[in-house]
């Protein structure tokens, strides 16, 4: 489970263009729950995915996933939490361009503190759970928008997380693409994934179960 | 894990690489050509440097000279010392080691005298001076003072001869075989302590008298041979050679520099101080190093900063892949270990480079045009700038990264 309490995150305290773009915001997410986190362009929505992905920080307030104050953590155990409980997927995917499909979903594998002897089995079992074991061995440029996305799912749950966290997931894909990414978000809920996606997109926000408006970094 | 992604991202944007690879070695170059070039100045200087400290006076002889200083004996003394013990005997000194000289002319094996080669001018050094100067060689090996052979070590291509060839000579009109054991490297200055060259332009007089210029353009003149005094005295006792300079080394006596001075003066020769010879040697290589300082120094920035400069434009162009690896679970100071492995790969890399073209040049003529010397400080200036290669490497991306959060980075193009 995944719980915020009262978080309040600053941006440039103390100076000029200091800004607040999240206020007291609390919201506890359960696990296996699928909710999708909407708003307008600069409401807080992807800086609340952030800290939610333990690689922006807060000035107050408390970060719980599965009981453990995240604040507390040390730099190590917020690394292993990132890599190895948290899954995340990025708008414009993120990927290391000239590695391969396989080479990119390995990743999270090969930086894990326990190392498996089958990472390349795990990689292409993720690749194959969102259809592209196909094209494992294919330089991730070559790939188009919708693939590339299938990789970047892909690497978000080779280590099977708990959490998987998608900022605009389908932002830079066209309507069909879209959908099929949706398709695969929700088979992984359906397997008892606990996913949090920011969009703007209504239609994403529909398929969701749960939604949470967010405006001038305030929960609605 | 952090070895094997740096390996991996080396395999990205391979021309990138190359060109780093290829500054790098550069830099590295041009730190090896700026200590060389300082060294240069000071190479010949330190195979001289122990007798010029010594107390005790450098001693030049020619066939004409006679005593020189007034109120000491006129007669010319070399008539009836002959050997560097004489000498030794005949001043006090504690020990005296030199040069001496002698012309042989090329024979057949049967003893007859070849005309249509010039005579050879043998520079005959004695077991200390063997013991301690090694000129550079082509090909071959130094003379050995416990040969049963007559060994010498003459220039390229005199009278055909080559490493291992025996060399019929007349000495007056003893015939003699001579043993080549070592190739003169063409250009090479070598240790003569009586180069007419020097007494035309050196003055004061410094170490750059002791030496003359090796030519291999054996028709300019009489081409000299190198050979052991010890060996021929010991095999041709009844040659009369001609000592050409001597060093009296009066170190441990209570002979006062002066009466040394006068000592040194009756044995017939230009007499000279040691320790003016060596101030002045040391006044002339401070001047030339002062010389070359600012360049050097101008060009030492540069390469710094070159180097600095390469190692924080690759760090700012990795910066967003390291942003990626820490949200896949990498801490940053891991994504700068990651930064310094591909650094010490593409470093190493110039290094090698750099060390087999420095290796290659040093052993060519090549070495001379571009000042060259391949020694132990050269390799260890260009550790040096690799070594702060490395630390710029680690220290960057930690400076960079403490600028930018990883949302930052992510979200810049």
């Amino acid at each position: 489970m995944v719980e915020l309490k009262n978080i309040t995150k600053t941006y440039n305290p103390k100076k000029a263009n200091e800004f607040t773009a999240l206020k007291n915001v609390s919201l506890t997410i359960n696990d296996g729950e699928m909710t999708a986190i909407i708003g307008r362009s600069g409401a807080g929505k992807s800086t609340l995915l952030h800290i939610l992905a333990c690689i922006d920080n807060y000035q107050s307030g408390e970060y719980r996933i599965d009981d453990t104050l995240v604040k507390k953590l040390s730099e190590r155990e917020l690394a292993r939490i990132r890599g190895e409980k948290i899954g995340m997927v990025m708008q414009d995917f993120a990927l290391v361009e000239d590695f391969s499909a396989l080479e990119n979903v390995m990743l999270p594998l090969d930086f894990a503190r326990k190392k498996k002897s089958n990472r390349r089995d795990l990689a292409l079992g993720a690749l194959s759970s969102v259809g592209l074991v196909e094209l494992a061995k294919k330089p991730v440029s070559k790939l188009s928008g919708g693939q590339k996305q299938r990789v970047a799912i892909a690497r978000a749950i080779v280590n099977e997380p708990s959490l998987i966290l998608a900022d605009e997931p389908t932002g830079a894909l066209d309507t069909k693409t879209s959908a099929e990414i949706m398709d695969v978000f929700k088979r992984l809920n359906d397997e008892g994934k606990t996913i949090v996606i920011v969009t703007h997109d209504p239609n994403v926000a529909k398929q969701c179960e749960r939604v949470v408006e967010i405006s001038d970094g305030e929960i609605v | 894990m952090l070895l094997k992604t740096a390996f991996k991202n080396l395999k990205k944007n391979p021309v990138m690489n190359i060109v780093c690879l290829l500054q790098l070695t550069a830099i590295f170059l041009i730190t090896a050509v700026m200590v060389s070039s300082l060294f240069v100045r000071y190479r010949k200087y330190l195979p001289v440097k122990n007798f010029l400290e010594m107390n005790g006076v450098f001693c030049e002889y020619s066939f004409f000279s006679g005593a020189e200083l007034p109120g000491t004996a006129t007669e010319d003394m070399r008539g009836s010392v002959q050997t560097f013990e004489e000498l030794r005997d005949f001043t006090g000194a504690r020990n005296v080691f030199g040069i001496k000289c002698f012309y042989a002319s090329h024979s057949s094996p049967s003893g007859e005298l070849l005309y249509d080669d010039l005579p050879s001018e043998l520079i005959l050094y004695n077991d200390t001076f063997i013991d301690r100067y090694i000129p550079k060689l082509a090909r071959g090996k130094w003379l050995d003072p416990a040969s049963d052979e007559l060994e010498a070590v003459i220039p390229e291509g005199l009278y055909g001869a080559d490493v291992g060839d025996v060399i019929d000579m007349l000495f007056d009109d003893e015939h003699v075989k001579v043993k080549v054991v070592g190739v003169m490297k063409s250009g090479e200055d070598f240790l003569s302590l009586n180069s007419p060259r020097a007494r035309t332009y050196d003055y004061p007089k410094t170490y750059r008298s002791l030496y003359d210029a090796y030519y291999t353009d054996i028709d300019d003149g009489n081409p000299p041979m190198l050979l052991s005094e010890s060996v021929l005295q010991r095999l041709c006792p009844e040659t009369r050679t001609m000592i050409i300079a001597a060093v009296f080394d009066f170190g441990g006596t209570d002979i006062p520099l002066q009466e040394a001075l006068k000592r040194a003066a009756q044995t017939g020769g230009y007499t000279t101080a040691l320790e003016s010879i060596n101030a002045a040697s040391k006044e002339y290589i401070h001047t030339e190093l002062m010389k070359l300082l600012p360049i050097v120094i101008v060009l030492m920035v540069l390469t710094v900063v070159s180097a600095v400069s390469v190692s924080a434009i690759a760090a700012r162009r990795r910066l967003r892949d390291y942003a990626k690896y820490y949200v896949l679970g990498l801490r940053w100071r891991q994504c700068a270990l990651v930064n310094l492995f591909q650094t010490l790969v593409t470093g190493a890399a110039a290094l090698i480079i750099a060390a087999a073209g420095l290796t290659v040049v040093g052993a060519t003529p090549l070495s001379e045009t571009f000042m060259v010397v391949a020694n132990g400080w050269t390799f260890l200036a260009v550790l040096g700038v690799f070594a702060l290669y490395l630390i710029f490497s680690m220290i960057m991306p930690l400076i960079m990264l403490n600028s930018a959060t990883p949302k930052e980075l992510l979200q810049t193009e």
